[in-house]
């Protein structure tokens, strides 16, 4: 029995590690007595051939799908702004301190909302020209089948990134400009932006990915990649009021607060970078029509 | 060689007594284990050998030799050999220095 689990665990050891010693080992396993040691001891292991992964030889480098790190980056976001960020003291207390500053600082919470807008409201659009690109390959009898249904199935999902991104630019809407749900003040209504609008960005994605291997597409999916890197310096770009702001007002704010806001403009900023990044590669991976020959059907 | 041995972490103990079981000639896996319990007294497992001859293999001091057998021996390198005389130097300083210390000398009761 204990030696059954203790071969079962060496299924736990990364594959380049089971093409190199698996077999050796297993036969080790075999041949001696198996205790609750060897079957922990095989455990132990495993976690130290996973943490030296890249140096087994034949060891393919790891890739963690672009999706999961935006959803969780995403979700993170979402746990910094509230309850991370939510801390009325130093909201109130870090945007006294600034707005005592001068009539500048008044100006800045207005500038951090008009780019965080500008960049969720282009990064919408950014898809725009993807779809009527898509909608219009769809219905035209000159395009091949398989672009056809690649186009049809980005206007199909349109509606399932349209929905979600709505329903965040709703919520943003609230907080931001409408004052609505909690009293962030001119801080917590200026930075707001900065925790949705990258999760509206990453919820574009799916459409340059889906329409990218149909070459009719592959000009808008090179504009969609262009955009979303436009919204993604936007993003970046309405930080740097917010920082002003958290630098004037500093003395007011508490140390959980600094560092939530800090770890929320980090991961804010690479989350969107790393949207207009894939984007982007969609599209220089999008084959081109120039040299392809597209056969209208029959 | 203390400070060569040093990244091998929790691996450096059975670094050596690998390395020392290997000195005297090619061993696999189950003989290294039984030879290691022999002269040192220390039971090792599986997953701790393999372990330890993955930090070996990757630093160049053993090395696997062709076989047609199922099990594959290992032989120590000419860098391994050099390793192993540097750690036991140490090794011997160290135990001097604690002898002395200590005011033990051995062979005498």
């Amino acid at each position: 029995m204990m030696r059954a689990i203790a071969l079962a665990m060496l299924a736990l050891y990364p594959r380049a590690w089971r093409d190199r010693y698996g077999e050796e080992v297993a036969d080790l396993v075999r041949s001696r007595p198996a205790r609750p040691r060897t079957v922990l001891d095989l455990a132990r292991g495993a976690a130290d051939a996973w943490a030296r992964r890249g140096r087994l030889p034949g060891a393919a480098p790891m890739r963690v799908p672009v999706a999961a790190v935006l959803s969780v980056a995403g979700a993170a976001l979402w746990l910094l702004w509230n309850p991370g960020v939510r801390d009325p003291a130093s909201l109130h207390g870090v945007w006294a301190g600034a707005a005592a500053a001068g009539e500048f600082a008044g100006r800045l919470p207005d500038m951090a909302r008009g780019l965080f807008a500008a960049a969720g409201v282009y990064g919408v659009l950014s898809v725009a020209p993807l779809l009527i690109t898509s909608v219009s390959v769809m219905k035209s009898g000159g395009q091949g089948v398989a672009a056809r249904l690649t186009a049809r199935q980005a206007v199909m999902t349109a509606p399932f990134v349209a929905a979600p991104a709505a329903l965040i630019g709703y919520v943003l809407y609230g907080a931001a400009f409408a004052g609505g749900g909690y009293p962030a003040g001119p801080l917590g209504e200026a930075m707001a932006g900065g925790f949705v609008v990258p999760i509206v960005l990453a919820l574009m994605l799916p459409l340059p990915a889906i329409a990218a291997p149909a070459p009719a597409l592959a000009a808008a999916v090179r504009g969609c990649g262009s955009s979303l890197g436009v919204a993604a310096i936007l993003n970046a770009l309405a930080w740097l009021p917010v920082v002003a702001l958290m630098a004037l007002g500093l003395p007011e704010a508490s140390g959980p607060f600094v560092a939530a806001v800090s770890a929320g403009a980090l991961l804010s900023v690479a989350m969107g970078a790393l949207v207009a990044v894939s984007a982007l590669k969609h599209g220089r991976t999008a084959p081109s029509l120039r040299g392809v020959a597209i056969r209208p059907e029959p | 060689m203390a400070r060569r041995t040093q990244e091998l972490g929790r691996f450096t103990d059975v670094a050596l007594l690998v390395l020392i079981s290997l000195a005297e000639g090619q061993k696999h896996g189950y003989r290294m284990i039984h030879d290691i319990e022999e002269f040192s007294g220390t039971a090792l497992e599986p997953g701790t050998l393999y372990g330890a001859l993955m930090r070996l293999e990757e630093r160049g001091w053993i090395e696997s030799v062709a076989s047609s057998e199922r099990r594959k021996p290992y032989r120590i390198t000419e860098g391994g050999r050099d390793a192993l005389r540097e750690q036991l130097a140490t090794l011997r300083r160290i135990e001097r220095a604690g002898a002395r210390r200590a005011g033990f000398a051995w062979g005498m009761s």
